[in-house]
């Protein structure tokens, strides 16, 4: 009987549906002051370009979520979802009008190394960060979002699956193999 | 040129880049909608506000303006009236009875 209430509570709770939670202006702002951060990153690796491009873009991703904020359904988790879609069909319609990505050059100044790390050893970092970046470019969207998601914000394999609706070993292989690929592009000495 | 870097190592390349908005971004998103809650009811109580103003004025200047225009009005027919009225004198402020017309 207890654990049938329990089994009916858990049901409840899932399948509870949150409507419209950024409405206010209070929330909207607590949302952009959770996920701004990862949004911009995410825009910014995707996109590839400078990070004022970057930041319009992010800025422009807020603006379109507050327009539509009512519209909106559920968690936190799935408004970061829902930023993140929003973010990627910002970048998309960027590379579509100008057809080709832009690189950044002011990578270097993105790269975060410890501080204890000697002066060649940084240089080295930088240098190699710099290639990594350039060959990150010719990766199609999905997949250049796979590593983005996986290394720029620290996403585990499952929660990127959950993004993409993938099965995990999906998702687990495509990065083995974009990994080896990007090896394998790697400019001789 | 550096040597090719094996695959972990293009893992933990990749976790080095870690980008951060600039001032310029967080100055942007400062003047965004959700960030200026107080602009609204600003507004809301300078158009209440306006509106108070302007109902004094027009409450104020109405009164004289007709007292203005039926001034004009009688500058006009003042003697057509006073035809018609036998001589007679119409007060100022007062409203031409035009039942006297008819008589």
């Amino acid at each position: 009987m207890g654990k049938d209430i329990a089994l009916k509570r858990t049901v409840t709770d899932s399948a509870r549906v949150v409507s419209a939670p950024y409405k206010t202006r209070a929330a909207f702002r607590a949302l952009y002051t959770e996920t701004h951060l990862t949004v911009f990153r995410y825009v910014y690796g995707l996109n590839g370009g400078s990070i004022q491009d970057a930041e319009d873009m992010a800025a422009e991703t807020f603006t379109r979520a507050w327009k539509s904020r009512n519209r909106f359904v559920g968690d936190s988790n799935a408004a970061l979802g829902w930023l993140l879609k929003i973010a990627r069909n910002l970048v998309i319609d960027s590379h579509r009008k100008h057809a080709r990505r832009k690189t950044d050059t002011g990578i270097d100044q993105m790269v975060i190394i410890a501080p204890d790390t000697s002066p060649e050893e940084k240089a080295i970092i930088a240098e190699q960060c710099r290639i990594m970046w350039r060959l990150l470019q010719d990766l199609p969207d999905t997949k250049r979002e796979m590593l983005v998601l996986r290394y720029m914000l620290g996403w585990r394999v499952n929660r990127i699956a959950r993004h993409f609706g993938l099965p995990e070993n999906t998702v687990s292989v495509t990065m083995r193999r974009l990994l080896k690929q990007l090896r394998e592009k790697w400019p001789q000495p | 040129m550096t040597k090719t870097p094996d695959e972990q190592t293009i893992e933990e390349l990749m976790g080095y880049i870690q980008p951060q908005p600039t001032e310029r971004f967080h100055v942007m998103m400062e003047q965004r909608a959700w960030n200026r809650p107080h602009r609204v009811k600003v507004l809301w109580l300078r158009s209440f506000a306006a509106t108070m103003l302007l109902m004094v004025v027009l409450a104020v200047t109405v009164p004289s303006l007709c007292m203005g225009a039926q001034d004009v009005l009688r500058a006009f027919f003042g003697d057509t009236s006073e035809q018609v009225v036998d001589g007679g004198h119409v007060p100022q402020g007062r409203p031409i009875d035009f039942t006297l017309i008819a008589q």
